[in-house]
Formats: structure tokens, sequence, C-alpha cells
């Protein structure tokens, strides 16, 4: 009851704001001209504007940059469409006060899908319902057309999902005599003893990378091992981390951590470029999603050294659960040139588009292009996708995020805290900021 | 007295406005720069402001909420010991470091003087992030310099060793270093000029008297001095208290941000990072206070000048 009238009272105060901004941004760009070209529902009539666009570092390939931009151009000529890398670091708190600012904020801006729940739940994105049929419907990946849903309309997109796998060496494990593993305690044993039998004699060879700051990486680990954050129980969440199968999944990680590692305590900076440690020869194995698989060494592959499997689960032939990695695409509430940003949402489902998306690994917002993911890593996408898993899908979970707590969790076990103690202290810590 | 209160009388209208409108730019100026950020701080810490106030709902009144909450919470209290505890052994070991360092360049020829004084000015003129930037790769587990050297020494323990990830005793040693390198050069370069204000005269005339190095130096130089290197002093307390950038980009190396946040980093994650701007500039109001706390001994001498 009390958040209806919460929200009936937001989207009042943002429609005023939004008119506000049209009218500002109108009278500002071309004096004397009438707004209303800029409210026409025709995008091909408007010129001289410039639509910004956020992208997240590492997401959207180069190659599907320069066909957005182009494209876009050729179609609605007279506009320029810029396209903005943004870092992971921090960006909650910079999406937060750009999107709020009438003119500073870009038309559309990508976010992860753990994240897109915080922004539509505060009417920071608009409502793109409208133009959900004609972007692809019901192909576009469920799970994150629901993520981005709010009071049963549309505010974010599914633009890829990236669920992880295995890239292992073959020729090490040949070497060393280990079979591929059917279950995670299997997985234990290949990546230690790798890491011992060290067939080349690499110095500093590890039987895997596996950091504290590789959030995801490691969480995948977890969860393919049983790990659980949390789960609704009526109108509360129940932390899990304390449960059973999440005690003993993250009992294995810590001893990956000790046993498997060298890079458990490795610096953000480093992670950033984490399939160099692999293209370095100095661990046989890596989670990683599908657009690691262009990153690692060409020569490796050619050699055919280069295997990629989905992480197992604790029941041998099972895939295991891995984190859902992947974004969504929204329009800021405040774009200042809201019919173009809709265009440009059109080029960007539109099947160039999405194919270059799959193309460099990614499972594509539209399903239907899933085919379309080359290499190696094509031939897991699907199942590993299937057998995803998302963080808890509330507001609330980007404020867990926002203290930091999902990662300190993984870094205190990465320094050797006692897996129970360390869990009981999270545990409390999540349930507290989720419930808040 | 009699003829000076006449004369007061006397001044005509202008001339008794003169100084206050020769006030008001500065006056202005600090009132836009400062005070309307601090009243706003000040009226959000009785409001609820989060995201959704970001995005134009109004805010509620909550009147000391936010402090009562803030205050009963055991873990602004532990930031609040580390910041204070971090401050002082920073600001202390910047002070006597810059004393030593300015005391060295008075007794080095002019040729070593000069070379010091550029070193100094370089590294006090280096942008702030690329500093830390610089440093983060210099203590770096797996390619940093530093690890290198001490497992080329045969203390191998610190081969892959996370000195800011592994525990917060290490991640704090780190920062303070830095902060250290980064402050020595402004606080000795001041001492230093001040330290050319001491009279050559009275100096040498203890020496003849007798007086040994040190007695020199706590009789005669210090009590000249004093005055600068409690300024200094003071100021570098209130700056390490606040320090946030090198704090902020050290986190971003990885560690556990909940046990290595100061003050700084703390009103940043409650309030930029959780979207609570209520509770976040209650806490900033808090430090205020705190810091006036801290440094009114400062405060006191100030005023104290200003009246003689």
């Amino acid at each position: 009851m009390s958040s209806l009238n919460r929200r009936g009272f937001l989207t009042a105060g943002v429609a005023g704001a939004a008119i506000f901004g049209l009218a500002a941004c109108g009278g500002g760009s071309t004096p004397g001209a009438p707004t209303a070209a800029t409210t026409a529902a025709d995008p091909t009539t408007i010129t001289g504007k410039t639509v910004r666009v956020w992208f997240m570092e590492g997401s959207v390939s180069e190659a599907a940059q320069a066909y957005l931009k182009s494209t876009f151009e050729e179609q609605y000529p007279g506009n320029t469409l810029a396209v903005e890398l943004q870092p992971w670091d921090g960006i909650m708190n910079k999406i937060q006060t750009s999107l709020a600012s009438k003119s500073e904020s870009p038309d559309l801006v990508e976010t992860g899908n753990t994240q897109s729940a915080a922004f539509s739940s505060v009417g920071a994105f608009a409502d793109v319902s409208d133009l959900y049929e004609s972007l692809g419907g019901s192909n576009l990946i469920p799970s994150f057309v629901d993520a981005g849903m709010w009071e049963g309309k549309h505010y974010s997109l599914p633009l890829y999902a990236g669920a992880r796998g295995i890239y292992y060496r073959k020729d090490l494990l040949e070497k060393a005599g280990l079979d591929l593993p059917t279950t995670m305690d299997e997985f234990y044993d290949v990546v230690t003893k790798l890491g011992e039998a060290n067939p080349d004699g690499t110095p500093g060879f590890s039987g895997m990378y596996l950091a504290a700051v590789d959030m995801h990486g490691a969480e995948s680990v977890w969860f393919a091992g049983g790990g659980e954050w949390a789960v609704q129980e009526g109108d509360k969440w129940v932390g899990k981390l304390t449960a059973p199968e999440s005690i003993a999944a993250m009992q294995r990680v810590s001893d990956l951590f000790k046993n498997g590692t060298a890079y458990a305590l490795d610096s953000q900076a480093s992670q950033k470029e984490f399939y160099k440690y692999f293209n370095e020869e100095k661990v046989g194995i890596l989670v990683g999603a599908g657009n690691v698989g262009p990153r690692l060494d060409q020569r490796l592959w050619d050699e055919d050294k280069v295997g990629v499997m989905p992480l197992p689960s604790n029941t041998p032939g099972e895939v295991g659960a891995t984190f859902a990695g992947g974004s969504n695409i929204s329009m800021s509430q405040n774009s200042p040139n809201p019919e173009l940003a809709k265009a440009a949402l059109g080029v960007i489902f539109s099947d160039g588009f999405q194919q270059l998306i799959a193309e460099d690994g990614w499972v594509p917002g539209n399903t239907t292009f899933g085919d379309k993911i080359p290499g190696e890593f094509g031939k897991i996408s699907a199942e590993v996708v299937e057998k995803s898993k998302l963080t808890p899908n509330t507001p609330q979970w980007s404020v867990a995020d926002g203290q930091n707590l999902p990662k300190d969790y993984f870094t205190a076990i990465a320094q050797g805290r006692d897996v129970k103690e360390a869990s009981e202290e999270y545990n409390a810590l999540i349930e507290k900021a989720l419930n808040s | 007295m009699t003829t000076s209160v006449e004369t007061r009388k006397r001044t005509p209208l202008s001339h008794r406005l003169a100084p206050w409108l020769l006030m008001l730019p500065a006056f202005l100026f600090i009132m836009i720069a400062l005070g309307y950020p601090m009243l706003r701080q000040f009226i959000m810490s009785f409001q609820e402001f989060g995201l959704a106030q970001q995005f134009g709902k109004a805010p509620e009144w909550v009147g000391l909420n936010n402090y009562i909450a803030i205050l009963k919470d055991p873990y602004f209290w532990t930031v609040l010991v580390k910041s204070i505890g971090f401050a002082g052994w920073t600001a202390a070991l910047t002070m006597i470091l810059a004393i030593v360092v300015a005391l060295l360049m008075r007794a080095a020829s002019p040729m070593m003087r000069t070379i010091m004084n550029v070193v100094l000015i370089v590294v006090w003129a280096m942008p702030l992030l690329a500093s830390l930037t610089v440093w983060q790769w210099l203590v770096d587990p797996n390619f940093g310099l530093l690890n290198f050297f001490l497992s080329a020494l045969g203390l191998t323990q610190f081969q892959g060793f996370s000195w800011l990830a592994s525990s917060f005793w290490s991640f704090y040693l780190i920062a303070s270093l830095i902060i250290i390198w980064a402050s020595v050069p402004l606080a000795s370069i001041t001492i230093y000029s001040a330290l050319t204000q001491v009279d050559d005269a009275v100096i040498e005339a203890a020496e003849i008297d007798g007086a040994s190095y040190f007695q020199r130096l706590r009789h005669v130089i210090f009590p000249t001095i004093a005055n600068v290197i409690a300024l200094i002093g003071i100021l570098q307390i209130i700056w390490d208290l606040k320090v946030f950038t090198h704090i902020h980009v050290l986190q971003q190396s990885g560690g556990i941000t909940t046990e290595t946040n100061l003050l700084g980093t703390y009103v940043y994650q409650v309030g930029v990072s959780q979207g609570n701007y209520g509770s976040a500039s209650a806490i900033a109001t808090i430090i205020l206070l705190v810091t006036v706390l801290i440094t009114a001994q400062y405060l006191r001498m100030l005023f104290k000048k200003g009246d003689a």
C-alpha cells in the first residue's frame, strides 16, 4: 500500500522533471525554434543532436560500437551517436549522480543486471514498455527481462548475458596425466595436482587463477559447489551463507585459495587483464565468460592447447550453476533526446548489432542469435546460461553491494579466515542489508 | 585615550563602513563556496535522504534519528578510533621527518640545499592519482618492486604477499607511508623557511656559551619556530583525519573495505555508494565537531594572536 503511494508520488515528480528538462533542452540548443521538434514522435525529422550511450568497459566490442555509431548516423542523418566507456569500479555512484542531472545524463545506459532494480525502483529509468514487443518481445532473455521490470513495466531490457565456464590447458592436463573433472571435488583435485605437477616447469606456476577481486569467477566456483547468498521467504530475505551446502562449497573455495592458486589476493589492477596469466602460461585453468576466449593468445588456440568446459557440480555429469553475469540497457528518465534514444535502442536490438554481440562471445539479449556465438565457448554457452544463477533480485542487493559485503566476504576467505566464522559474520551483515 | 575616542567619533560614516565593504567579497565568497554546502549538509542530516530523493521525491524529516543511529552503531566508533589513531601516527611521523629534513637543509651547502628543495617540490607537485598508481605498482603482490627486493634479500615469505589485501595493519602501514611521503615536502619547506628567521648571532652566542647541538635546538631554535611547527602540525592532523583519496584508491586494490575504512571513505560509502545521504550528512557533521574539538587548541591560539 505504502509502496504504491510512494510510486505514484514518484512518477508525478519525475514526469514533471522530464517536462522541465525537455523545455530547458529545446530552448537551449535551438534558440528561437519551437520545441515541437524535440517532442515530435518521428526521430527522422530531428537533426543536430548527439545521443550519448554509456557502455561498460570490456562489454561491447569495438566492432559492435562502430556498427552502432555508423548505422545510427546513417539512419538518422544530421545526428551523431557517441559511445562513452565507463569502468565498473564505482559505476553505481556515477550513474546515480549523472542520471539525476538533466544536463549531465546520458541517453542510454548499460547497467549490470543485478544493478538495474535499484534504479528502476526510484524512477531513474524511462518506461520503455511500448517498445518491448518491437525490440524482440518474448525472444529477449526472460530472467533478464524480469530483472528489468518494476511494478509491471519494462525499464531495462537485456543487452547480453555471460555465464562462466572453464578454460583449461589440454596439453598440461595430459602431461600431468589428469582427466577432466566430473564433480567439484574432482575439480579441486585436478587444480591442486596440476599446480604441483607443473608439467612445463614454468616458474611461479599455479593450478588455476582464482582471486577475491575476480568476484564473479570465485562466486561461480562457490555457486557450482552449492553456494547461495539468500532466498526470499515471505517478504523477508533469509541469508543462506551459513547453510551446510554453502559452507561446504565455500570451504572448497577457501582450500583452492590456499592450495590451488597464487593469486587469492591479487590486486584489482591486475585482475582487469586476468587472462594474461593464462597467456603467460602461469596458470593452467581459468574461470571466465565467453568474451575471454577471443582474448586468449591465438597461438594457444592454433596449437590446440585450449579446451572449454562448463564448471561441474556436486553430481557427476551435471553442469554446475555459475553467476549469470550480463547487462541490461535502459533509457535515462532525464534523457535529453528521448526520441533519438529510442531510435538508438532500435539499432541495438537490430539483427546486425545482436550478431556482433554474439560474435564477441556473449549470449545476446535477443536469444534467437545465441547460435552465432563462435568457437569452443559457443558449444557450451547454452547449457551454462540455462544453469546460471543471479544474485538476489531486490533493489536492496545494491545496498549490500554498496557496502562491498560480497567482495569483502570473499576477501576474508582469501585471507585465510575460518570459513564458518566468516560465513556467520557476513550472513548477518547481508541479511541486515537485504531487509533494511 | 580621550583624543583617540574623539577622533573615532569624528570619522565619517564611509570610513567606518570601509572595512566592512572590503570584507564583503571575501565573506560572500566563503558563504557561497563553503556556507551553502555546509548548510545543506546540516539540513540533510535531519532528513531521510536516499536514492529516491536524488531522483525527485521530497525528503522526510526524521529529527535526530540519523544522529542517534550513528552514535549507537559500534562500527562508527571503530572507524572513529582507527581514524584518530591513523591521523595521530601519520601526522607525528610527518612532523618528525619534516623537522629533520628542514634542519638538514639548514646545515647543507647551498648546492645541496637547492637539490633538496627541487626534489621536495617535485614530490609535492606530483599529481595525487599518478603517484598513487605508481605506489600501487610498487607494492603489487606479484610484480611489485617492494616484494622483489624483500624476497631477493632472502625474505621469501614476501613472495606474492599482498600488502593492501592481507590485513588492515599492512594496509594502513602502506597508506600512511604514502601520505607521509606526500606531506613531508610542504611541511619541511615551511619549517625550513621559518628556520631562516632564526638569528645566527644568537645561535653563535649560545655556541660560545658552551651549548651543545641539542641544547641549541631546544632552547634557541625551537622557541623561535614553535608557532610554525604548531600550525603545520595541527593542519597535518586535520588533513590526515579527513584523508579520503589515498584510502579510497588503495581500497580498490583489494582488502576488506569494512576493515580499512577511515572516516572519509566511511562517509562516502554510506552516502554515495549506498545512497543514504541523510546518514552520511549526519556523520559528516559529527566529523566536523570532532575536528573542531581536536583542533580547538589551534583555534584558541589563532584568536589569541588576533587579539594581540
